[in-house]
């Protein structure tokens, strides 16, 4: 039992920092409608600031304290992910639908090709040795965090703005909303969102490579999301559990599937897509509906 | 103030490539008037409004609000300064309630509002209460306090227009550009649709209402000017535009052999 437990404490905590940065990017894909296809970007972007301020920036400042100092790569973490987002939004966000994807995905990889660049956090073989902060339940603690100030969000006049936005741009505008702004705020407050996991993330593992900016990975949390609900906060981590906890189902399994994660990824999400295409955060609405037709 | 009209458009006119959709249009709104804009399809009614809106920049003339020039603001803008619209092909926030159709209507009003609202306090929470209590008093006036939790698409069509005239009161416009609102409804809805609008216009909200039922505009409106190709062919009351021959050949069409030669 002991064992067992001690076996767990790495995926639930993994499990916690990818249902944060689910809960980022449905901000982003199901509240603003933005299809972006670079959201790993932001999360490594997070995660490599946040190691460079334990590793650089709090040694210098005399910050020894350990909570002190994850605060400080949060908080550090976040805006610069935030910070990146917005600058990427800026252009990218004249655009839509596909183009608007190409082009997130293209700064995603510019991201990626930074970080191989850079020597003093590692260059391609990653940035290593990162001090390990946190815990298991204080990365809970912002998943429930983000999951209220999410939900809060969307009652506010932004949020608002964000869901018009997305549903009609053109009424949108038409009752005073500024769409262009508005949709630059919901990608630079998700991308902010993404850095806090990727911040997470570097201090669990004490490690972060240039790969976590690459485009399978973002393409891994849009099926988080997807899986789980577009228009769901708690289907996105929905999502991010099953994106968790398969590949560690899987260890078990076959090597045949073992090495073909993404394809049995893929099988789900075209299942589901068929069978119920507002994610499995709708599957008892689904029922419900089906049981309705059924009587009528 | 006296004497400046709530809306007044000179010498408007938007080209598209080579194409006037709309030439040399002007237009006098007063104060809390209600005026009709007529015309057969494609004469150029909607690119009027779209230009009012902000939707189009026009190639040349100018629309001024209570005496401001409004024809380069954007959109947004626009609405903010009091005028408001609905569709012609009916525009809601599809994912969300009849009521957040009108609560997002209302989001410009919480400008400075955002961490009072989040953390829920003071001045964030006292505007979204008014916001909500004026919500529920709209959905009242146009009849939907009912439906106000179902999807908004859930709804009839003659609802969802009513909807959208609810959502542009959201934001307590002074000018209402209403763009076939009786369009698709019943002879009921389109009685009841009626009384809704002369009771806005009692209100003191100035009204433009595109319409193609001819009961229905020369009922209400004691103005109407009529567009054909894009030009003005008539103005005046709804007894003597009805009464100009212009008129009567655009909607009736010409002589049958200039009518065939026409297709």
């Amino acid at each position: 039992m002991e064992q067992l437990l001690q076996f767990l404490i790495l995926p639930v905590t993994l499990f916690g920092i990818e249902a944060i940065r689910a809960m980022s990017l449905q901000l982003v894909l199901g509240g603003a409608g933005l299809l972006s296809l670079g959201h790993a970007a932001y999360f490594a972007v997070g995660g490599y600031f946040s190691g460079i301020f334990a590793v650089f920036i709090a040694p210098a400042l005399g910050i020894t304290d350990p909570n002190l100092m994850l605060l400080g790569g949060l908080i550090f973490g976040a805006l610069s992910a935030g910070f990146t987002g917005f600058l990427v939004a800026i252009p990218c966000l004249r655009l839509q639908g596909d183009y608007l994807a190409m082009a997130t995905l293209g700064f995603g990889e510019i991201v990626a090709t930074v970080f191989k660049n850079v020597e003093a956090v590692g260059g391609t073989r990653g940035f290593k040795d990162i001090p390990k902060l946190g815990s298991i339940g204080m990365i809970w603690l912002f998943v429930g965090l983000v999951f209220i100030f999410l939900k809060l969000f969307y009652r506010t006049g932004v949020g608002f703005s964000i869901l018009a936005t997305r549903d009609d741009e053109i009424a949108a505008r038409s009752v005073g909303i500024p769409s262009f702004r508005t949709k630059v705020i919901a990608f630079s407050v998700g991308c902010g969102l993404a850095g806090i996991a990727g911040s997470f993330f570097v201090h669990t593992l004490q490690f972060i490579s240039p790969e976590e900016a690459s485009f399978i990975r973002s393409v891994e949390v849009v099926l988080a999301v997807v899986i789980g609900g577009m228009y769901s906060l708690p289907g996105s981590i929905l999502g991010a559990f099953i994106l968790t906890a398969i590949p560690e189902a899987m260890r078990f399994a076959p090597d045949a599937i073992k090495d073909n994660r993404m394809m049995f990824f893929a099988l789900i999400v075209i299942i589901l897509m068929i069978v119920n295409p507002k994610g499995l955060a709708n599957l008892k609405n689904f029922r419900r509906g089906k049981a309705a037709i059924a009587k009528g | 103030m006296s004497g400046v009209n709530l809306l007044e458009i000179r010498d408007l006119t938007m080209k598209f490539g080579g194409l006037a959709a709309l030439s040399q249009f002007r237009i006098a709104i007063p104060e809390g008037g209600l005026v009709g804009l007529i015309g057969p399809n494609g004469a150029g009614k909607t690119t009027v409004f779209n230009m009012i809106t902000g939707v189009y920049k026009p190639t040349a003339g100018e629309i001024r609000l209570r005496g401001e020039v409004i024809s380069d603001a954007a959109a947004h803008l626009i609405s903010q300064r009091g005028i408001a619209r609905t569709f012609q092909n009916i525009r809601l926030f599809s994912g969300l309630s009849v009521f957040d159709n009108l609560i997002a209507a209302g989001t410009y009003r919480r400008r400075g509002t955002f961490l009072s609202t989040l953390f829920r306090f003071g001045k964030g929470l006292k505007i979204e209460r008014e916001l909500y209590a004026e919500a529920k008093e709209l959905l009242q006036f146009v009849g939907l306090l009912e439906l106000k939790d179902s999807p908004a698409t859930s709804l009839s069509y003659g609802a969802q227009r009513k909807l959208e005239i609810a959502r542009a009161l959201m934001t307590r416009p002074k000018l209402l550009l209403l763009d076939e609102p009786a369009a698709g409804m019943n002879p009921t809805e389109k009685d009841s649709l009626r009384e809704l609008v002369a009771e806005i216009a009692n209100r003191g909200i100035g009204v433009l209402l595109i319409e193609h039922d001819m009961k229905f505009v020369m009922n209400l409106c004691r103005e109407i000017t009529v567009l054909d190709h894009g030009e003005i062919i008539a103005v005046g009351t709804p007894q003597v535009v009805q009464a100009d021959s212009k008129v009567i050949e655009a909607y009736l069409g010409v002589a049958p052999d200039e009518e065939m030669k026409g297709e």
